[in-house]
């Protein structure tokens, strides 16, 4: 690994739900799992079920006598999907393992209570008491958190029911950003009567734009962003609300904030492979431009990238 | 577990298909790869496709111009049907099915020291 990149990694790419299945193997069925590494740090954004297999992999290597990494899970936000995961992480049950997870203060519940509940005997066989590595759980006090030679800032989203945490993880020059489960449609495209929403419609259009400018200022010229592209604009418009954006959506605001490359993520339980394969056809055309040397992609399960 | 696996490679002269089977692939520019693609933007041993668990990988081995896996640039990547994997001007396409009417090639198994 060269010591001036980031290898970033998908084991989990799905929204909402596993999907598994031949209809969904090219990009995977596991939910949101993404792993950051650099010479020794190892940053994880999101415990949903692709975590399995990144434990495995830790695990094996702790098996073959390598020392495993201190490990730093950030979690976007507690919805099933992105922590569903966490129960089945075999480093977790390793004695000696050092395990920090790091969520957003501005939930309504603590989060160790948060994860402790989804290990409830009601949901689960064992407990929480049960994982033997050393378990920190930290609501995020600070703006900024240097790991090794990484840095990590982060900001809450408001448009994603229960609010959701985006991260950008900046080492020397490089920058990537993950910034899932958000409705960006909400703010470049308000519904006429936005304002009748129960959940956002205390937010104007002035509010809207400060809140857009503020993203598009966290993601600026990012080498990479993971973002948000559950639907395709036609799927949109039924899902006005549930928190999750269009693909056109989130791939002209990377381009109007200079991200260079566009990795779209989340995605729709009910898409194919094949149907991916066609956005890829048809977004590709869209929005890769000489002019800009933006790239888009669909984030895929088992792929590593260097940022 | 794939039944046949093959790689197509295109770019250097006739199409070729490849079959994989447990033993590693290098692909690159010199006479010891596997796979020689004597092309410009090639590293002397740029990539390699193996298997691992029941999934064939493609991986870049620090190449100079890097290993593209349908126009992303990847460091390491699982391969599914009709991946199309680009290393300088030259394309291999992933097959998981059995090509017809195609020459094909069995790798030896590599020669180990005893």
């Amino acid at each position: 690994m060269s010591s001036n990149q980031l290898h970033v990694t998908f084991w989990g790419t799905r929204g909402s739900l596993p999907t598994p299945g031949r209809m969904t193997e090219k990009y995977g069925g596991n939910t949101p799992c993404v792993s950051i590494e650099h010479q020794d740090s190892l940053v994880i954004i999101d415990a949903g079920t692709g975590i399995r297999l990144l434990g495995i992999e830790l695990a094996k290597a702790v098996n073959a006598g390598k020392h495993l990494k201190k490990i730093h899970l950030f979690l976007s936000h507690t919805h099933w999907d992105h922590i569903q995961g966490l129960p089945f992480f075999e480093p977790a049950f390793i004695p000696g393992v050092q395990m920090h997870i790091y969520g957003s203060p501005a939930r309504e519940k603590v989060l160790e209570n948060i994860l402790e509940g989804q290990m409830d005997t009601h949901y689960f066989p064992i407990d929480m008491s049960m994982f033997n590595a050393t378990l920190e759980i930290h609501e995020i006090n600070a703006k900024a958190i240097e790991i090794g030679d990484l840095r990590l800032d982060w900001q809450e989203q408001i448009f994603h029911p229960g609010g959701c945490a985006r991260y950008r993880i900046r080492l020397g020059d490089r920058t990537m950003v993950y910034a899932s489960d958000i409705e960006l449609d909400q703010m470049t495209d308000p519904p006429e009567n936005f304002q009748a929403d129960p959940q956002w419609g205390h937010l104007d259009l002035e509010e809207r734009a400060r809140l857009l400018a503020e993203f598009k200022d966290f993601i600026r010229g990012a080498d990479l962003l993971i973002g948000d592209g559950q639907y395709s604009e036609t799927e949109y418009t039924n899902r006005r609300g549930w928190g999750h954006s269009s693909i056109p959506t989130v791939a002209e605001i990377a381009i109007e904030s200079e991200v260079k490359q566009l990795a779209v993520f989340h995605h729709e339980p009910r898409t194919s492979d094949s149907q991916i394969d066609d956005y890829g056809r048809t977004y590709g055309r869209r929005f890769r431009t000489k002019e800009t040397s933006f790239n888009l992609f669909w984030a895929r399960e088992g792929m590593t990238i260097a940022v | 577990m794939y039944e046949t696996a093959f790689l197509e490679v295109r770019g250097v002269g006739a199409i070729q298909g490849i079959e994989l089977g447990s033993e590693e692939i290098t692909i690159g520019r010199s006479p010891e790869a596997t796979i020689q693609l004597p092309l410009k933007n090639i590293s002397r041993i740029h990539a390699r496709v193996y298997r691992m668990d029941e999934e064939y990988l493609v991986e870049d081995l620090d190449s100079t111009n890097g290993t593209y896996l349908n126009n992303v640039r990847i460091v390491r990547s699982v391969l599914r049907d009709n991946d199309q994997i680009e290393i300088g001007e030259a394309r291999l396409l992933f097959l998981e099915k059995k090509l017809r009417d195609m020459p094909t090639v069995n790798v030896p198994p590599k020669a180990t020291d005893s």
